[in-house]
C-alpha cells in the first residue's frame, strides 16, 4: 500500500497563451491536512479541474493509492473516494438535509421507494462521530451557512469518500464558524480521512495544516512541512518578487474629498444573513490614487456596487463630491461624474451585440451632444465621437465604429470600456481589475491612462488582485479582508510581504478617524435653522 | 486591421453582405419557410396522394390570381395583412426589449372591444375608434408591464392570465352595457360598421377598385417603418434594445430600467391594438360576442409574423404578407379534399422550426467567431487566453459548474 | 332545488377532476424544470386521438370495458407522442419554451380542424362519439370514470413526488440542475420525463373533458382555454398537488356556475339573471383567472414556483 491517497505527478496543463500548471508534482499522504496556497490565477483551480477530470493535462499522471488512473468527471472521480466541498455550495434548497445527502444514491424499497429510516440514522451517526451534527429533516433554506457545509461535507462521508477537498471553506464563514470547521477538519483526520484544503488564509494553513505546498504562476514553488516554516516565509513563497512595472507618476499635492464611503455594509448574495462588506468607512482625494488590495472574494466587488448603484446597501452612507448619493441612482451618479470600468466587462460593461460606437456612447446617449432635438440619436456625432476614441485609444476592431464587440478580442473590449470612461471626463474613475485578462502591452497603455487621470486632479479609486499593479499605481493602499478594511498602507514603504500578510487576514490595524463627515441637504439645512435659533 | 469598404471590390463587398448575420437571419428565416412548406406538402400526400399536388399549388398561387376579375384577392389579402403586421410587431417589439409578449391575443381583444365601442356605441369617426383601440391596448399591455416592473411577475404567466380576462372582459361586456352594438338577429355579431356608421369605416380615399381596399395596410406599413426607425435612431430605441441584449449593462449605463419595461409593453399592445382596429373597422369581419371559447387567431400568427421576420420590423411587413397569401390561397382548395386551415397548419410549423433556427443561428455565430479569433492573433474575447488568465474564474464554472439560475430570473 | 345543486355538483366534479389531471400534468413538467404553455394543445391532440379510437372501437363492437381502457391509453399515448415535440426543441435545443409551447398550441388546432373537416367530408368540425361506456348512473346522479381515475391520480402524484427516488430527482432537476447534475442525476432525463407525464395528463384531462357532458365535440373551439385555467390552478395551488386538487374544485366551481348560474339563481333567489342584469357565463369564468394575476402580483417575491424553471439547462454556461 502506498503511503500517499493522492499523487498528481508533473502536471502540465496550457491553454493558448499561458501555462496555467507547469510541472506540477502534489502529493496527498493518508491522513494528512495538506494545504494548497496561492494568489488568485496561481493555477490551484485549474490543478482541482485536473483531479476532477474536467480538463486533460497536456503531461503529467494522477496515482490514487499509488496506482494510475483516468478520470474522466467528478462522478468518476467520487467512485475513486474523492470528494470536494465547493465555494458555493450545490445544495436543493427547499430539500431537507436529509434528502440533500441521498440525493443521486437514494436508498430504496423495491428500487424506486424512498426509505429515509435508515439514511437518516447513518446521517445523525455520522454527524456524531465527527461532530457534525445537523437536524436531517430541516430545510436548506432555513439553516446557516455553517450547518449547509456541514450538509455538505457528510454528502461526501455520506458517500464513503476518503479524500476530500475543501475549496476556500471558510470563505463564507463567522469567525465562530471557522473554528468550528477547523475541528471538524481535524476530527476527520483523526478518522484517517485525507484532506487538500485550498485558502488564502494563512492562519488557518498554520492552525490545521500538516504541510502546505505553496503554488505562484502556475508553477509549484515549494512544499513544506508547517511546523517548520512561518507565516513570513509563506507570504514572501506566495507572493513572490516580480518584475515592476515602471510607471511615471509625479509628485503632487492631494486636493479636497472627491468620495467618501462612511460605515458601508453591503449583504451577501448567496448566504443569507451574512454581510460581504461590513462597516467600511474610507476617502478618496482628488489627484489620488486609492488601490483596494486583497484577495478575490473579501468584499471588494460588493464595495464597489454599493458606490457606484448596482446593488443597494444595507447600511452606511455615501458622498461624492459635495452631494450625499447613498440612495441616488446610477444615471444621478453618472450625470455627477463617477465613471466606472467594470470587474465584469462583459456583464456590466459592454453590450456585445451592439456596434462598438453603441458601446462608446452606452452613459451618455442622452446627452445633447449625441441627440437631435433629445428624442433622436445623431448618428452624425456618435460616429464622429467613436471615430476620435478609436483612433485616441488604439482600439483595433475589423469594421471600427461599426464592428460588433462581441467579434473584438477582450484587450480591445476592455479598451473601448477605458476610453468610454475616461473621455467622458469624470471626477471620479472607479477601476475594478481594469488589466485582467490583458497581455503587457495593453496593461501598460492602460496603466499610463489612469495615472494621467490622477495627474489632471481626479479622484481615481483601483480595486486590483494584483499585487504589482497596487504597489505600482497608487498613492494610498488599503487592504481589505473578510469584508472589512484591515490595514492602510503606504506603497513607497511597504512590501509585497507585509501587504501579503494582511490580505491573507495575518495582520489587522486600520482605524478610520473621522476628517470629513457626511452632511446630507437635508441635515445641513435643518442645522441652519438652528443656527437661526 | 481596419477595413475600409472603399477598397473592396464588388464580389468582396457582395460577399460580405452574403456572409453578414443579417444575411445568415434571412437565411434561416427562408430556410424555415422551406421547411415547414415541405412537411406541409408531405401531410397532405399522406392524407390525399391523388390530389395533394394540385391543391398544394393552388395554396400557394391561389390568392395570387390578380386579373382583373380576381382583383379583390389582392386586395384581400393586403387588407388582413394590416391588422396581422401590427400584431406581429407588438410582439417583436416586446422580444427586443427581451420580453414574451404572450399578452398580444389579450390586446388586440381588448382592442377590438375599444374600437367597436367607440364605433358602433358612440359613433365616433375612424380615427377616433383607432386611437380608442390602440389605447385599450395600451392599458392591457401596461398591467403586465407594471406587474412585472413593480411585482417582479413573469410577463408571460401574467400575458396568459389576461389574455382570457380579455376575452371574457369584452364579451361580457358587448353581452351587457354594450348590448346595442351586438345584432342578435346575426347570431349575435356586431353590427357592421358600413350599416351602423360608415364614418366609422377605415377610408378608400375614394378609389374604388375593390371593396377590400382601404388605407389599413398603407397604415401598418407606415407604423412598421416608424417602429424600424424608433428602434434604430431614437434613444429610446436605444435603450429597448440595448436592454434586450443585456439588462446587466443597461442597469449599469444607469438606465431606467422600470419605466422602459412598462412603456415598451405598453407600446407593443398599443400596436395590438391597432391590428384589431384595421382588421375590425375595415370590415373584413364582425365580432361574435356570444361565445366565449377562443381567442381570435391573427395575434397569434403575429407571434408567427415576429418569429419569422427575424424580429426586424421592415421583415415583419414581408412576413405578413406571405402569411396572408398562403391563407388566403388555402380557400381556393377543393374544401373536401383539403380544409383551408392546411394554411395554419404550415404557419404552426413554422414557428415550431423558428425556436430551432435562433438555435442553429447561435451555432453558426458561436463556430464563425471562433474561427474569426483564430484568424486574428489577439486574445479573443470569451476564450482561450483569458480563460487562462482568469482562470478562477473558469474554475468557477467548470468545478462548480455555475448555472444560469443563481443569475435566473426571481420566478413569478 | 336539490336538482340544481345536483346538476351544479356534477358540473364541478367534472370540470374539477378534468382540470385536475391537466394541472397536475403541468406541475410535473414544471417541477422538472420545463415550462409547458403547450398544455391546450396536448389536450386537443389527446382528445381528438381519443375519440377517434374511441368512435372505431365501438364501430368494431368490442366490449365495453376494452373499449374505455383502450380508449385512455391512446389518449394517452397521443398527449405523450404530441409532448415530445415540446422535449425534443426545449431541452436538447434550447429553444424558447414560450415560443415553443404557442406553436404547439397552434399545430394542434390546425391539424384537429383538418381531420374533423377531412372526416365529415368538409362540411362540419365537429365530431360525434358515444359516451355510455365510461358513464355510470346512480339514480339521477351521473359518475363518470374520470373521477375515479382522477383520485388515483392525485393519490400517485402525492406519492410519486414525495416518496419515490423519481420525484426526488425530479424535483432536484427543476430547483437546482446544477446540484443534481453534481450527483450524477441527468437533467435531461429527468426533464424529458416531466414533459411526458404532462403529455400523458393532458391527453385523459382532454377525454375527462370532452366525454361526459356532450355527444360531440367542436373542434374549432378545441377545449376552450382549459389548458391555460389549468396553468392557473397549477400556479395557484404553488406547484403542489393536494393544493392543486382543491384549487380544481374551486376553480371548476366558478367555471359550472358559469354554465348553469341561472337555474341555480332561480332556485335559490327566485329569479333568472340575464344580461340585462349585468350578470353572463364570462363573469364566472373571469375570475379564476383575475384570483391568479392578483395572487401573482402578490406572491411573486415568495413564490414557490421550481427555482429554474423556463430556464435551459446547460452544462457549460457561465
Amino acid at each position: 500500500m502506498s503511503e500517499y491517497a493522492i499523487e498528481m505527478e508533473h502536471i502540465s496543463k496550457s491553454f493558448p497563451g499561458i501555462k496555467a500548471n507547469d510541472d506540477i508534482t502534489i502529493g496527498l499522504k493518508k491522513g494528512e491536512i495538506h494545504a494548497l496556497l496561492g494568489e488568485n490565477g496561481a493555477g490551484k483551480s485549474t490543478l482541482m479541474s485536473v483531479l476532477f477530470g474536467m480538463y486533460k493535462p497536456d503531461e503529467g499522471h494522477i496515482k490514487i493509492n499509488g496506482e494510475v488512473v483516468e478520470i474522466n468527471g467528478p462522478i468518476e472521480a467520487n467512485k475513486h473516494g474523492i470528494g470536494m466541498v465547493h465555494q458555493h455550495f450545490k445544495l436543493v434548497e427547499v430539500f431537507t438535509v436529509l434528502e440533500n445527502i441521498i440525493l443521486g444514491i437514494e436508498p430504496t424499497k423495491f428500487k424506486f421507494v424512498l426509505t429515509k429510516k435508515e439514511a437518516r440514522q447513518r446521517i445523525i451517526g455520522l454527524g456524531k462521530q465527527y461532530d457534525l451534527e445537523v437536524d436531517p429533516d430541516a430545510k436548506i433554506e432555513d439553516i446557516t451557512v455553517a450547518m449547509q457545509q456541514k450538509t455538505e461535507i457528510l454528502k461526501m462521508l455520506y458517500r464513503e469518500n476518503d479524500v476530500l477537498i475543501f475549496d476556500e471553506p471558510t470563505a463564507v464563514l463567522t469567525p465562530q464558524e471557522i473554528d468550528g470547521l477547523l475541528q471538524v477538519m481535524r476530527n476527520l483526520k483523526n478518522e484517517g480521512k485525507s484532506i487538500l484544503f485550498i485558502s488564502h488564509k494563512l492562519d488557518e494553513i498554520m492552525t490545521v495544516a500538516d504541510r502546505v505546498s505553496v503554488l505562484r504562476k502556475g508553477k509549484l514553488i515549494a512544499t513544506k512541512v508547517v511546523s517548520e516554516t512561518t507565516k513570513e516565509e509563506l507570504s514572501r513563497l506566495m507572493v513572490g518578487r516580480d518584475v515592476q512595472f515602471s510607471v511615471d507618476k509625479k509628485e503632487h499635492e492631494f486636493g479636497a474629498n472627491v468620495l467618501r464611503v462612511r460605515d458601508l455594509v453591503m449583504s451577501d448574495k448567496i448566504h443569507k444573513g451574512l454581510n460581504k462588506v461590513n462597516g467600511v468607512s474610507f476617502s478618496v482625494r482628488s489627484g489620488e490614487i486609492v488601490a483596494i488590495a486583497g484577495i478575490d472574494g473579501n468584499g471588494q466587488t460588493e464595495l464597489v456596487y454599493g458606490i457606484t448603484g448596482l446593488e443597494k446597501i444595507v447600511s452606511g452612507r455615501v458622498a461624492f463630491k459635495d452631494q450625499e448619493i447613498t440612495t441616488k441612482s446610477i444615471f444621478k451618479r453618472n450625470a455627477l461624474g463617477m465613471a466606472h470600468i467594470p470587474e465584469d466587462r462583459q456583464k456590466h460593461g459592454l453590450v456585445l451585440d451592439y456596434s462598438l460606437e453603441n458601446n462608446m456612447i452606452l452613459e451618455t446617449y442622452w446627452k445633447p451632444e449625441f441627440t437631435k432635438g433629445k428624442i433622436l440619436l445623431d448618428r452624425k456625432k456618435i460616429r464622429e465621437y467613436s471615430d476620435n476614441l478609436i483612433e485616441k485609444f488604439d482600439i483595433r476592431s475589423g469594421e471600427g465604429s461599426k464592428s460588433i464587440v462581441r467579434s473584438m478580442s477582450g484587450g480591445n473590449q476592455q479598451k473601448a470600456i477605458v476610453a468610454r470612461e475616461i473621455e467622458r471626463d469624470p471626477d471620479l474613475l472607479i477601476a475594478v481589475q481594469p488589466t485582467r485578462g490583458l497581455d503587457v502591452g495593453a496593461i501598460e497603455n492602460i496603466h499610463k491612462y489612469i495615472v494621467e487621470e490622477r495627474d489632471k486632479g481626479r479622484a481615481v479609486l483601483l480595486v486590483s488582485f494584483e499585487l504589482e499593479e497596487v504597489l505600482d499605481l497608487s498613492d494610498r493602499i488599503l487592504v481589505m479582508f473578510n469584508g472589512e478594511i484591515v490595514g492602510e498602507l503606504n506603497p513607497k514603504e511597504t512590501t509585497p510581504e507585509e501587504l501579503g500578510l494582511y490580505m491573507a487576514g495575518a495582520k489587522h490595524n486600520y482605524e478610520f478617524v473621522e476628517d470629513d463627515p457626511i452632511i446630507s441637504e437635508k441635515e445641513l439645512k435643518k442645522e441652519e435653522k438652528e443656527n437661526e435659533k | 486591421m481596419k477595413n475600409n469598404d472603399n477598397t473592396m471590390t464588388f464580389p468582396q463587398r457582395a460577399l460580405k453582405v452574403a456572409k453578414s448575420d443579417g444575411a445568415i437571419k434571412l437565411y434561416a428565416s427562408f430556410a424555415c419557410i422551406f421547411i415547414s412548406l415541405f412537411i406541409g406538402f408531405i401531410f397532405l400526400v399522406c392524407l390525399d396522394p391523388a390530389h395533394a399536388g394540385a391543391e398544394f399549388y393552388t395554396m400557394l398561387v391561389g390568392g395570387m390570381n390578380f386579373s382583373r376579375l380576381a382583383m379583390d384577392n389582392f386586395f384581400a389579402i393586403l387588407a388582413k395583412a394590416g391588422p396581422l403586421l401590427c400584431c406581429g410587431l407588438a410582439v417583436l417589439f416586446a422580444y427586443r426589449a427581451g420580453m414574451f409578449n404572450i399578452g398580444v391575443a389579450g390586446q388586440y381583444v381588448v382592442g377590438v372591444f375599444g374600437s367597436l365601442m367607440f364605433a358602433l356605441q358612440f359613433n365616433l369617426p375612424w380615427y377616433v375608434c383607432i386611437l380608442a383601440g390602440m389605447l385599450f391596448g395600451a392599458i392591457w399591455g401596461a398591467i403586465p408591464g407594471l406587474l412585472k416592473a413593480f411585482c417582479n411577475v413573469n410577463e408571460t404567466l401574467a400575458g396568459i392570465m389576461l389574455n382570457w380576462i380579455g376575452l371574457y372582459f369584452t364579451n361580457y361586456s358587448f353581452q351587457t352595457y354594450l348590448s346595442d352594438c351586438v345584432n342578435a338577429n346575426d347570431g349575435y355579431k356586431t353590427f357592421t360598421i358600413a350599416s351602423r356608421n360608415p364614418g366609422a369605416a377605415i377610408p378608400d380615399l375614394g378609389i374604388d377598385v375593390s371593396s377590400y381596399f382601404s388605407i389599413s395596410i398603407f397604415i401598418a406599413v407606415i407604423v412598421a417603418v416608424l417602429i424600424w426607425f424608433i428602434m434604430k435612431y431614437t434613444t429610446f430605441g436605444y435603450q429597448l434594445r440595448a436592454s434586450g441584449l443585456n439588462k446587466h449593462a443597461t442597469k449599469y449605463a444607469g438606465m431606467n430600467e422600470k419605466r422602459n419595461i412598462v412603456v415598451t409593453l405598453a407600446i407593443a399592445g398599443a400596436l395590438a391594438g391597432l391590428g384589431a382596429s384595421l382588421y375590425y373597422l375595415s370590415g373584413l369581419e364582425q365580432w361574435q360576442a356570444q361565445w366565449s371559447n377562443s381567442l381570435p387567431q391573427v395575434p397569434w400568427n403575429g407571434i408567427v409574423v415576429g418569429f419569422v421576420a427575424q424580429l426586424n420590423p421592415i421583415g415583419a411587413i414581408f412576413a405578413s404578407l406571405f402569411i396572408c397569401l398562403i391563407s388566403h390561397g388555402s380557400r381556393f382548395m377543393m374544401q373536401i379534399y383539403f380544409p383551408s386551415e392546411v394554411a395554419d397548419f404550415v404557419v404552426a410549423i413554422i414557428v415550431y422550426l423558428c425556436g430551432l433556427t435562433n438555435f442553429a443561428f447561435i451555432l453558426i455565430q458561436k463556430y464563425r467567431n471562433k474561427r474569426k479569433h483564430k484568424d486574428i492573433a489577439a486574445p479573443p474575447d470569451d476564450g482561450v487566453k483569458e480563460e487562462a488568465v482568469e482562470e478562477e474564474k473558469v474554475v468557477e464554472t467548470i468545478v462548480e459548474e455555475k448555472t444560469p439560475i443563481e443569475a435566473g430570473e426571481g420566478g413569478k | 332545488m336539490g336538482d340544481q345543486l345536483l346538476l351544479l355538483l356534477s358540473y364541478i366534479l367534472i370540470f374539477g377532476i378534468a382540470l385536475l389531471f391537466v394541472a397536475l400534468g403541468g406541475m410535473f413538467s414544471e417541477r422538472s424544470g420545463v415550462i409547458n404553455i403547450g398544455l391546450e394543445g396536448i389536450m386537443v391532440v389527446g382528445g381528438f386521438v381519443g375519440i377517434l379510437a374511441l368512435n372505431a372501437m365501438v364501430e368494431a363492437n368490442l366490449p365495453p370495458a376494452l373499449v374505455v381502457i383502450l380508449t385512455i391509453l391512446v389518449s394517452i399515448a397521443a398527449g405523450m407522442l404530441y409532448s415530445l415535440l415540446l422535449a425534443v426543441v426545449c431541452i436538447n435545443f434550447k429553444a424558447d419554451q414560450t415560443l415553443t409551447g404557442t406553436a404547439l398550441n397552434l399545430l394542434a388546432t390546425a391539424a384537429s380542424l383538418i381531420f374533423a373537416k377531412r372526416i365529415s367530408g368538409g362540411v362540419s368540425t365537429s365530431v360525434d362519439f358515444m359516451k355510455d361506456y365510461f358513464i355510470f348512473n346512480f339514480g339521477s346522479f351521473s359518475f363518470n370514470i374520470f373521477l375515479f381515475i382522477g383520485l388515483i391520480i392525485l393519490g400517485l402524484a402525492i406519492f410519486v413526488l414525495y416518496f419515490t427516488k423519481f420525484g426526488l430527482r425530479l424535483r432536484s432537476c427543476g430547483e437546482n440542475p446544477a446540484a443534481a447534475d453534481s450527483v450524477g442525476i441527468s437533467v435531461v432525463k429527468y426533464r424529458y420525463a416531466g414533459v411526458l407525464i404532462s403529455g400523458a395528463l393532458g391527453g385523459i384531462g382532454a377525454l375527462a373533458y370532452i366525454l361526459p357532458i356532450q355527444s360531440t365535440w367542436n373542434t374549432s373551439t378545441g377545449v376552450s382555454g382549459f389548458g391555460f385555467l389549468a396553468l392557473a390552478i397549477m400556479i395557484f395551488g404553488q406547484w403542489k398537488p393536494v393544493r392543486i386538487g382543491i384549487i380544481s374544485l374551486i376553480f371548476s366551481f366558478f367555471l359550472s356556475l358559469s354554465y348553469v348560474y341561472s337555474g341555480i339563481f332561480n332556485a335559490w333567489f327566485g329569479f333568472v339573471p340575464v344580461a340585462e342584469h349585468g350578470v353572463t357565463s364570462e363573469l364566472f369564468r373571469m375570475l379564476p383567472f383575475i384570483a391568479s394575476l392578483i395572487l401573482l402580483a402578490f406572491t411573486s417575491k415568495k413564490s414557490r414556483a421550481p427555482k429554474a424553471e423556463g430556464i435551459p439547462y446547460d452544462k457549460s454556461s457561465r
